[in-house]
């Protein structure tokens, strides 16, 4: 995803409400990124989404408080 | 075996040993595995395999063994139907994509591994299945294989896939080389890190290719009826994973395919992907029978999915005072023929139990012409805990300090960062390592020469996923639960554990049962250490529910407001009037006459709340010297486990995963020819432990209970083969002073280190 | 390929089947005669998960053709069980002492022992070891089994006395 934010990891933007709300803000900003983490309107599959430190499942009806953490991980599994 | 358990004395159920209920069926060999199924008209499938490790396929004909007598139908890689696009790129394993799934299940172009299978005849009889396999005629047109990632990595290796699949992890990985697919994780500044330290220490290693080693093959029967619908009964630690794989690989709508789990003989992360469904349900659809396909072992070995081998370069710089300031590793990982090694997952813990402010990781996904690789446990962890932890204790010995307070120093707390940003919740690191300062094993004199000791720290992420259970009441106040993860071990048991507590009934009063795809709402496999966890938490919300529900018939029967019944103990009592109350049996006598069955059921994705744990071993060596032999002679494994359910299962957890763990260290690999050839695919050859070649497991179980789970589980079955291989690395250096650096130990890595280090040779 | 006629004795009554030659006496077992207990790990005997005992002989039945039944006394874990339903005391010491966790290889080491101790009925830890690394299990790391088969030993000898 860093390609997309001119190589910074860690970026702010405004939050709105939702995981949705984020993302669109986030695609305003550093256009493409959206595509990464979204498609047909839900998370990859492939991807983990943690909100303040906990793996959420709502998916793009995650709500997302001002000043939260978001992070972006590829989704793992085990044996 | 001890255990540092404050165990809280309000269970009644929760840290007892109950006799399974699956386990009467399993001593007397009644219990139903994948390969005892016996379905009337059974016809016998067999698959025929590539001879080459990678290879173009020119032709197939099929004629001649279509014409052997008592051959019914011959499936070859155009029988499956074209895929939509969108979907190509979807899996639903999560390390292999619907495309590469179906390549795998039958070769299209081109083989990409020896034993990669081509084609699959059924048959009246096995052995003219066998036999009428030779009969297939098949022109390849032989390329030169790519058998480790270094060799993948290099500018002129052969290329193997024309079009690199990128979509596994998504956007983590990029293409990096025509073989191999990049991610890379910073934080800090390495360069700064490494001028910070006072003790640099680098080195170079490399794993090989090995297997789960499940004592029971790959079996299935699959009976398609004439409308396409079909049963499968399968040794599947996922049935629900197979139906979707199944459901898109032969684009059959997923409420026509019903798949049994059977019981499993063990998988470990081995079962997690349809080898041999899809080629089974196309032959039972051309042959009009019910077909079962068993994987010998032979094709267990080459054509399932192994462990994957690696090369890793580790770099790590800390002060003269203990301070880990700096860690770099490189990781090369061999995914096999498809894109999917557990790399990603690896490059994100193999610093992950200290706290570091300058690291640089990369990991390379890299094509090789070995069959695609799958978790064995801990997927990933065991090869990067190798390279890191025998690293940390070089780090320790150069600054002089005793292993255990080295890490002690460094080791994460909760709040700290990992090297995502990800703050860790709440963990027992320092108990883990405290449990190994404290444990009589550490400062036992080691009795005897050519001996030493080694410890490693190992953690594990664990996992969640979506789980569901269905609990119904009946009428004698007896419970029937239903949970849709299979039982590999006696998550059964310890997933009815929970209801009962929770219910507030006997266990024994609890008949918990593995559903199939038809009894119970979508259930995220058996693997990740998520099923006590995750189905467990989803049986004690069904659990709660059932309890609302009992108490809203009470207040009906006394004819009163739900406000006005509690329930404690297992039983519900009217809060002002003492003279009424129920047992849960009494009540549930009731059930019928009033209103009907109770029944609670729970969709639930308690992901949010896994806690990740750690492990160790403390392993004591013998070396001997003129055969290169390693002895293990004591063995103890610590683990926080959060909660122990089933006191007996999580200790018979934690040492069969480091029994597994010392296979690895000292003995079990794939040995190839110069064609990309497996040459050692028999027991024999693949030389797993037997009880002889290991002493008892002394057993710690740490409990540092999960706030993310109702009674603190956290998950137990992968973390114990994590840390023993490191472990046992840092006892060899101890006893002969060379540092190993190649997995397996085996006898003559050892007597060539042995003699190198002396000079000779 | 013309098949055999072969009376033998399984768990103590007279069977009679019909096989092929080329058969094993593990795929008779389990294919002509559905006792499926018995397991297939390897098919070449170097696993432990087709133990049956053959006239008193602890055998991997995949290395057994089915021909070579004939006239023998076979027991298969089916007939560990007595008539009246009790387990045998190197059963219930699997099923008590959490001697199992998946359970394939669970019937193969449970005849495996009866044929130790009705041979050895006091055997050592490292007896026990040695007589049981034909069978390998890849779930409890043989510590449980080993306890087990100690416990089953034990329990044997005071029944006797």
């Amino acid at each position: 995803m860093r390609k997309f934010t001119g190589g910074q990891s860690k970026v702010t933007v405004e939050s709105g409400t939702t995981l949705r709300d984020l993302m669109d803000n986030l695609e305003k900003r550093y256009p493409g990124i959206r595509d990464m983490v979204v498609h047909e309107e839900l998370v990859r599959e492939e991807i983990a989404v943690f909100v303040d430190g906990e793996n959420i499942h709502q998916g793009l009806f995650q709500p997302v408080l001002e000043n939260s953490e978001v992070h972006f991980l590829p989704m793992l599994a085990g044996g | 075996m001890t255990s540092t358990a404050d165990r809280p004395a309000k269970y009644k159920v929760v840290g007892t040993s109950p006799i399974r209920p699956d386990g009467m069926d399993k001593v007397t060999g009644r219990a139903i595995f994948g390969d005892d199924i016996r379905v009337p008209g059974v016809i016998y499938g067999k698959v025929l395999r590539s001879p080459h490790a990678h290879a173009k396929i020119k032709r197939i004909d099929v004629s001649a063994a279509l014409k052997v007598p008592g051959v019914r139908a011959v499936a070859t890689h155009g029988d499956f139907p074209p895929i939509p696009a969108a979907m190509v790129a979807k899996g639903d394993a999560a390390y292999m994509s619907l495309r590469d799934l179906r390549n795998n299940a039958l070769a299209s172009d081109k083989v990409l591994y020896k034993g990669h299978s081509v084609a699959a005849i059924a048959a009246d009889n096995p052995h003219v299945a066998e036999e009428a396999l030779s009969k297939i005629v098949v022109e390849y047109e032989v390329l030169k294989p790519v058998m480790d990632a270094p060799s993948g990595l290099k500018a002129d290796a052969p290329v193997i896939h024309e079009k690199l699949n990128t979509i596994s992890f998504g956007a983590a990985l990029e293409k990096s080389h025509p073989n191999a697919l990049h991610i890379e994780m910073k934080i800090g500044d390495i360069e700064q890190g490494f001028k910070m330290a006072d003790v640099i220490v680098e080195r170079e290693f490399n794993t090989r290719t090995i297997h789960q080693g499940y004592i029971e093959p790959q079996s299935c029967t699959v009976d398609v009826a004439p409308d396409g619908s079909m049963t499968v009964w399968s040794t599947t630690q996922g049935a629900f994973a197979y139906r979707d794989q199944l459901s898109r690989i032969l684009q059959i709508p997923q409420h026509k395919i019903k798949v049994i789990p059977t019981e499993i003989g063990g998988g470990f992360g081995g079962k997690e992907v349809a080898y041999i469904e899809p080629a089974a349900a196309v032959l039972s659809r051309k042959a009009g029978r019910p077909v079962r396909i068993a994987m010998s072992r032979a094709d267990v070995l080459q054509a399932t999915g192994p462990a994957c081998g690696s090369y890793m370069k580790v770099k790590m710089g800390a002060t003269k005072d203990g301070r880990m300031v700096a860690a770099q590793a490189y990781l090369a990982f061999e995914a096999g023929a498809y894109p999917g090694a557990p790399v990603v997952g690896a490059t994100g813990l193999i610093f992950g139990r200290y706290t570091i402010p300058h690291q640089s990781i990369d990991g390379y996904d890299v094509i090789v012409n070995k069959p695609k690789t799958q978790p064995y446990r801990a997927p990933g962890a065991t090869q990067a805990h190798f390279s890191a932890e025998t690293v940390v204790d070089e780090l320790a010995e150069k600054i002089g300090m005793d292993p255990v307070e080295f890490r002690m120093i460094n080791v994460v707390k909760e709040g700290d960062r990992n090297v995502q940003g990800v703050p860790y919740p709440k963990i027992g690191a320092v108990e883990v390592l405290s449990a190994i300062r404290n444990h009589p094993h550490y400062k036992a004199p080691l009795g005897g020469p050519n001996r030493g000791r080694g410890i490693a720290l190992g953690l594990w992420r664990n996992g969640g996923g979506m789980s569901t259970c269905i609990i119904t009441v009946n009428s004698d106040g007896t419970v029937t639960m239903v949970t849709g993860s299979p039982d590999l071990s006696g998550t059964r048991t310890s997933i009815g554990m929970q209801a009962a507590e929770t219910l507030g009934i006997p266990f024994e009063d609890v008949k918990p049962i593995v559903g199939d795809t038809e009894s119970i709402p979508y259930t995220m496999g058996s693997w990740g250490s998520s099923t006590t966890f995750g189905r467990g938490y989803a049986a004690h919300e069904a659990a709660v529910e059932v309890n609302k529900k009992m108490a809203a018939r009470a207040a009906q029967i006394w004819g009163t407001s739900a406000d006005n019944v509690q329930f404690k103990e297992g039983v519900y009592s009217h809060k002002s009037d003492p003279n009424l109350k129920f047992t849960f049996k009494q009540l549930a006598e009731k059930l019928n006459a009033t209103g009907g069955p109770i029944q609670g059921s729970v969709v639930i994705d308690p992901t949010k709340g896994v806690g990740l744990a750690f492990a160790a071993c403390i392993v004591d060596v013998e070396v001997d010297t003129e055969t290169g032999k390693i002895q293990t002679p004591r063995v103890t494994v610590i683990q926080d486990v959060g909660v122990a359910i089933h006191h007996d299962i999580v200790v018979g957890q934690m040492q069969g995963g480091t029994v597994q763990a010392l296979g690895w260290a000292l003995n079990e690999e794939y040995w190839f020819d110069s064609e990309g050839r497996m040459a050692n695919s028999s027991l024999l050859d693949y030389r797993m432990p037997t009880a002889l070649d290991v002493p008892m497991i002394d057993t710690m179980i740490v409990e540092v209970p999960n706030p993310g789970h109702p009674y603190g589980v956290r998950g137990v079955g992968e973390n114990s083969i994590v840390a023993p291989p490191a472990a046992v690395a840092n006892a060899v250096y101890k006893a002969i002073g060379v540092r190993m650096t190649d997995l397996p130990l085996s006898p003559g890595s050892v007597l060539n280190a042995l003699w190198k280090k002396q000079g000779k040779k | 390929m013309p098949k055999k006629q072969v009376e033998t004795k399984i768990n103590g009554e007279t069977v009679e089947f019909l096989c092929e030659p080329r058969q094993s006496l593990l795929e008779v077992i389990r294919d002509v005669l559905n006792l499926t207990g018995t397991k297939e790990g390897c098919n070449d005997g170097n696993c432990g998960a087709c133990n049956v005992i053959m006239d008193g002989v602890l055998v991997d039945s995949c290395c057994v053709l089915g021909v070579e039944a004939q006239g023998k006394n076979i027991t298969t874990i089916e007939g560990l069980i007595s008539k009246t339903g009790e387990l045998h005391p190197v059963q219930k010491a699997f099923l008590e002492d959490t001697g199992l966790q998946c359970g394939i290889c669970t019937p193969g080491f449970i005849v495996s022992a009866k044929a130790l101790l009705d041979k050895n009925p006091h055997p050592s830890e490292h007896e026990i070891r040695l007589w049981l690394s034909g069978n390998l299990c890849r779930c409890t790391g043989y510590d449980k089994i080993v306890l087990a088969v100690q416990n089953a030993g034990k329990k044997m000898t005071e029944a006797k006395k």
